[in-house]
């Protein structure tokens, strides 16, 4: 029976890397030979690494969601990785090379969204989401405490004609 | 009323997410309307290159491929007949994207090609071209600008009508089935 359900969860989590759940994971499994196929790394000063690494963590990763270019061993990262390298050699500033990649891929492939226009919302609404729950939870608080107290149970219903007749005769009987 | 209020906004939001999903995988390049990234790729065939610019004055059909890759394999055929049709009159051009040179020869000779296949040696075309995955093609016209953008594999009814679109100078969209391509994450040499 154990043996059936273990069967079945990695039945499950094969197919659920099948469906691309975890890209990255089949990225690495085949990166020994994604490396053969890959030109040499440019070299650059410590200053300049600083740069590309800074550029490189704020860039997405096309292939797989949520990754930056830094973070991912996708192919796709590798070269945008290495184009990134080549303009900070060539002296092109963080901007210039944001904007390089912003022309090719759209405003997709920034992995924090811009400070400007509408995407402000982006960065506003979870703050203004925060203010607007806390003002709720204290004004229903406050509507609650100013509540009078619940009234004093009711005094019990005058006793129906038939009770107060039986009452009688059973004190009659005695 | 309230609860009205409260089911209208839960809508709202719903509907946001659901459009910004829906938005995100149309994968729309922002280079349609602009001019083609220069490129220059060493050719498999000749002991040669091949620039973009000397292909000026002439519609190109650009096609990313890889050996590896299952989608390049349904349009392989059709590329090479597209290309025996329409070609020289069209040029059709195949970027190799991180392929190994054997294999990508052994595809070459397996599926017949005969058009301008080289190899993207760096990825700098790749990313140039703001590549997610491979098959990506994109129709070039006379005047170097790109007019259009097809992801996935291409049927030959795609192909005649890109190349309609192509021939008139008419600025298509990115169109094609998204699911189809195969990142370059996923698949590899």
């Amino acid at each position: 029976m154990t043996r059936a359900v273990r069967l079945l969860a990695l039945a499950a989590a094969l197919v659920a890397s099948a469906a691309g759940g975890d890209r990255d994971l089949a990225a690495q499994e085949i990166g020994p030979a994604a490396q053969e196929v890959a030109p040499a790394p440019i070299p650059l000063s410590a200053e300049q690494e600083e740069l590309a690494a800074e550029i490189e963590s704020e860039l997405k990763c096309p292939v797989c969601r949520s990754q930056s270019v830094r973070t991912s061993r996708s192919f796709m990262a590798e070269d945008m990785s290495r184009q990134v390298r080549r303009m900070v050699a060539e002296g092109k500033s963080k901007e210039e090379i944001r904007e390089y990649f912003v022309a090719r891929y759209g405003d997709y492939i920034i992995l924090a969204p811009r400070k400007e226009g509408f995407a402000w919302t982006v960065w506003l609404l979870p703050f203004a989401l925060v203010l607007g729950g806390a003002a709720t939870i204290f004004a229903l608080t406050r509507r609650w405490k100013s509540r009078p107290p619940p009234a004093a149970p009711a005094a019990p219903q005058a006793q129906s004609t038939w009770m107060q007749r039986l009452e009688r005769e059973l004190k009659e009987t005695e | 009323m309230k609860r009205l209020l409260v089911v209208l906004v839960l809508v709202g939001v719903v509907a946001l997410f659901a459009w910004a999903l829906s938005r995100e995988q149309t994968l729309a390049s922002p280079l349609v309307g602009k001019s083609a990234p220069a490129f220059s790729m060493p050719l498999y065939a000749a002991d040669s290159t091949l620039s973009l610019a000397k292909l000026r004055g002439t519609p190109v059909v650009l096609n990313f491929w890889a050996s590896w890759c299952l989608a390049c394999r349904d349009e392989a055929r059709v590329l090479e007949a597209g290309w025996q049709r329409y070609g020289p009159d069209v040029a059709f051009v195949g970027i190799a994207v991180n392929d190994e040179e054997g294999a990508a020869k052994e595809f070459i000779r397996q599926f017949g090609k005969t058009y301008h296949l080289g190899s993207d040696v760096d990825g700098s075309a790749a990313v140039e071209y703001g590549l997610y995955g491979v098959p990506e093609t994109f129709f070039i016209g006379r005047d170097g600008t790109i007019l259009s953008r097809h992801i996935g594999p291409l049927t030959a009814d795609d192909l005649d009508r890109r190349i309609a679109e192509l021939e008139a100078g008419v600025r298509g969209d990115t169109r094609g089935d998204p699911g189809s391509v195969e990142p370059l994450s996923i698949e590899g040499p």
